[in-house]
């Protein structure tokens, strides 16, 4: 269901998103530390975590080491969802509104000109992807950005330009060679 | 690290990718027109690339495919859309099938190589034109089967050159 018509607009748009995302909330304070970005004896302390969060964001060197364990982790189907999920300018929209603070449907609901259904439907889809998470809290749903999956999905995307970085050094090496 | 940076352009749907090199160029127009030096760089390190067919004429064709560690191999076709020695290359890049066809004569990244002389070398400005979603995650994917061990060696190797 729901499978959204993906265009390049919404691909290119949502690729710079998904940065802006990772930059700008993959550094504040995060309570749970990504899945093999962190070795053991670092989880202790937030405040490395953090540090190593941020370089996550940085295209250095070390993103290119960091794509593969982080990709390693996503099935085809949860990169599809991924990617489905953030090709949508709403649902975008509901990620960095919930990544800011915790909302519940019923808010969000009325800061868009759709029915709290069709928002409703669209935080199921970012669920699925496991880009939110939904709590409920009383009568409220509430809903959680997932840090974790949105630093996913901009790792993915850093990919291409990764693979001509590394394109660049390796035809440096073949002309220093000679 | 000759890379100077990149950009997004979301409304001409591109990656710009510009890299600075020491050498001349004629010398850095060579990576791209000798497909034996073609080989050494255009696959992700774990994956490299042997180039059969090479065609290098406006309109002429290339054909290569990538070797993955474990012998898998991933095939491409090029069709070279511009050439202007020793400033511009331009061409359409797909997948094919293991005999060389091309899988969707349509579904192509369009990649514009510019060299520019400058004080210190040459500028190479790369921009990738992308078709939709589904193409850009393949070749991200492709991209991902680098390998953070030989990644790091390779840096390794540059800096040994240098």
């Amino acid at each position: 269901m729901d499978r959204l018509p993906v265009n390049k607009p919404l691909w290119l748009m949502h690729l710079a998103t998904i940065r802006e995302f990772c930059r700008e909330f993959a550094c504040p304070p995060v309570t749970k530390v990504p899945h093999r970005v962190a070795t053991p004896d670092s989880l202790p302390n937030s405040t490395v975590c953090h540090r190593r969060l941020h370089h996550l964001c940085e295209p250095s060197d070390r993103v290119v080491t960091y794509n593969q364990m982080v990709v390693d982790d996503l099935t085809d189907e949860q990169v599809d969802r991924i990617f489905q999920a953030l090709a949508d300018a709403t649902r975008r929209d509901i990620v960095a509104r919930v990544a800011q603070r915790e909302q519940s449907v019923s808010k969000l609901a009325n800061q868009y000109s759709m029915s709290f259904a069709a928002v409703q439907k669209h935080v199921a889809v970012l669920e699925r992807a496991l880009l939110v998470t939904k709590q409920r809290r009383g009568r409220e749903q509430i809903v959680h950005a997932n840090p974790e999956a949105i630093n996913k999905a901009a790792r993915l995307l850093d990919g291409y330009e990764a693979l001509w970085r590394q394109r660049a050094r390796a035809i440096d090496d073949i002309l220093s060679n000679n | 690290m000759p890379v100077l940076g990149s950009t997004i352009d979301s409304e001409n749907l591109t990656l710009t990718f510009t890299a600075e090199f020491s050498s001349p160029i004629e010398r850095v127009w060579q990576v791209w027109a000798d497909p034996r030096q073609l080989e050494r760089w255009w696959g992700p390190p774990t994956w490299p690339a042997t180039f059969g067919r090479f065609e290098f004429s406006v309109g002429g064709r290339a054909d290569y495919f990538m070797t993955g560690p474990d012998g898998t191999t991933a095939h491409g076709w090029w069709k070279f859309t511009a050439i202007d020695e020793p400033t511009l290359l331009a061409l359409e890049d797909g997948f094919a099938n293991a005999d060389g066809t091309p899988i969707d004569e349509s579904d192509t990244t369009s990649t514009v190589a510019n060299l520019e002389p400058i004080e210190a070398g040459t500028l190479m400005t790369v921009t990738a034109t992308f078709k939709d979603l589904e193409q850009l995650e393949k070749l991200v994917r492709m991209g991902m089967q680098e390998g953070m061990a030989s990644a790091m060696g390779q840096l390794d190797a540059v800096l040994a050159g240098a």
